[in-house]
């Protein structure tokens, strides 16, 4: 059974990310929202430790606000609908703010 | 005159403090005080071109940093380090911010009369 894991602070304020990374397992999702949107192309974020069966995610409109793109990044957008449609899918949503 | 210095540290659209600041930074400037503007942290973010938050249903507050040099704020900063860390360039910036590292802050801070910080 998966889990949905939602993180919306800035890697660079607070440790959310990380503390959200020790947590995934296998088949989980992780997608970033809000601010948290700011550690989507960083060159210092380490997220190998995810295999590849976690899929990773950030919320368009939160992107297109702060005119940033998930392009060659590990994460995949989604919009609003599709975050509802994840939350959906997985049996739980753990929130890391 | 009092010499004010202002850093803006949140990023764009997370929460009302880059708009709350802009407006003490113009307020201020109409009052013709000195003033420093800082972008530092992931208040580096607020001077990305092509913000669009339309689809948060936020109006684009970094739209209105063009208006700075109308009120004559032209000690406008931005911090190297900040913009290295976040893999971004000074010249890629949505207005001209001169470039400072964290020694040439903590002078303006300490030649401050008055720091603000959101």
């Amino acid at each position: 059974m998966s889990t949905l894991h939602i993180v919306n602070k800035s890697p660079f304020r607070t440790d959310a990310l990380q503390r959200c990374l020790a947590l995934v397992t296998p088949g989980d999702s992780v997608i970033l929202i809000e601010d948290a949107v700011f550690g989507v192309n960083l060159p210092a974020l380490d997220i190998k430790p995810l295999g590849d069966d976690v899929a990773c995610y950030a919320l368009s409109e939160d992107l297109t606000a702060r005119s940033l793109t998930a392009a060659d990044t590990r994460f995949q957008t989604t919009d609003y609908a599709g975050f509802v449609t994840l939350v959906c899918e997985h049996r739980n949503s753990l929130c890391h703010g | 005159m009092k010499t004010l210095t202002f850093l803006a540290r949140s990023g764009p659209h997370g929460s009302s403090k880059p708009k709350a600041l802009l407006d003490m930074v113009l307020s201020a400037a109409v009052f013709e005080q000195k003033i420093n503007y800082i972008f530092i942290d992931d208040g580096v973010y607020q001077l990305l071109p092509d913000q669009d938050p339309s689809r948060l249903a936020a109006k684009n507050v970094s739209a209105a940093l063009p208006a700075l040099e109308l009120y004559g704020v032209d000690k406008v900063y931005v911090d190297t380090d900040s913009l290295q860390k976040r893999g971004l360039a000074a010249r890629q910036l949505l207005i001209p911010a001169q470039t400072c590292h964290a020694d040439e802050i903590k002078t303006l801070i300490a030649d401050s009369d008055m720091v603000f910080s959101l």
